[in-house]
């Protein structure tokens, strides 16, 4: 992948919808399933914790680590998702989420400001959810009421179904683009 | 990592609406509301 198989970062009004998974920790938190950061009600935005390649920051030979690290850190803010694997991820159809390692909590998000929108899915830098379900996944991770309860209170305002359906009903996802007015 | 599938479009995304003033933390055990 590179920033040549497109004609260039676009700018449009809008959000992109998705289905994501997290892990539902004991106190009711949701866990990103290969990260160790907690999602949070309202915006969350993505930081970057990835390292640049050789060809963008070569490696200097006994060339200071706090010198070296200043020009990665300028990196992880200053570079476009195309370069790296950044951002939250969500997919257009449920079928692509996952299970997690503990147990699986099932929503839909929206992301906004820097998207990178491929064939089953996005990632993009800041994101809100916008609903949760708490369905047993596949009937083998049950949450026990009490963090069902924790999620509630640590998520307020965020609607919380007792079914995918029921959540997929109220909040479809429909080509991944709502209330956009993106145009292929 | 997730699979995206292959990257089809790079795009700035602005919310049509100013999203709603949530708090961008999890809420302290004394700050939940009943």
């Amino acid at each position: 992948m590179s920033t040549n198989e497109f004609a260039g970062l676009e700018f449009a009004i809008g959000t992109v919808r998705g289905f994501r998974s997290w892990n539902g920790t004991v106190d009711g938190k949701l866990q990103a399933l290969h990260q160790t950061g907690i999602w949070t009600p309202g915006e969350n935005v993505a930081e970057c914790l990835g390292s640049p390649s050789k060809d963008v920051i070569p490696t200097i030979e006994g060339e200071d680590w706090k010198e070296r690290q200043a020009k990665v850190d300028e990196w992880r803010s200053n570079h476009e998702m195309v370069e790296c694997q950044h951002g939250f991820y969500a997919y257009f159809s449920p079928a692509h989420i996952q299970a997690g390692y503990r147990p699986a909590v099932h929503g839909v998000i929206e992301g906004y400001g820097e998207v990178l929108i491929g064939t089953k899915g996005f990632r993009a830098a800041k994101s809100r959810i916008l609903a949760i379900s708490v369905e047993p996944f596949e009937g083998i991770w049950n949450l026990d009421s009490f963090v069902t309860d924790k999620i509630r209170r640590n998520y307020p305002g965020v609607p919380i179904f007792e079914s995918n359906f029921a959540m997929q009903s109220e909040f479809p996802v429909v080509n991944g683009l709502i209330d956009a007015g993106v145009t292929s | 990592m997730g699979d995206i599938g292959r990257p089809v479009r790079h795009i700035e995304l602005e919310p049509l609406e100013e999203p709603i003033d949530v708090p961008s933390t999890i809420p302290a055990p004394e700050e939940v509301p009943a």
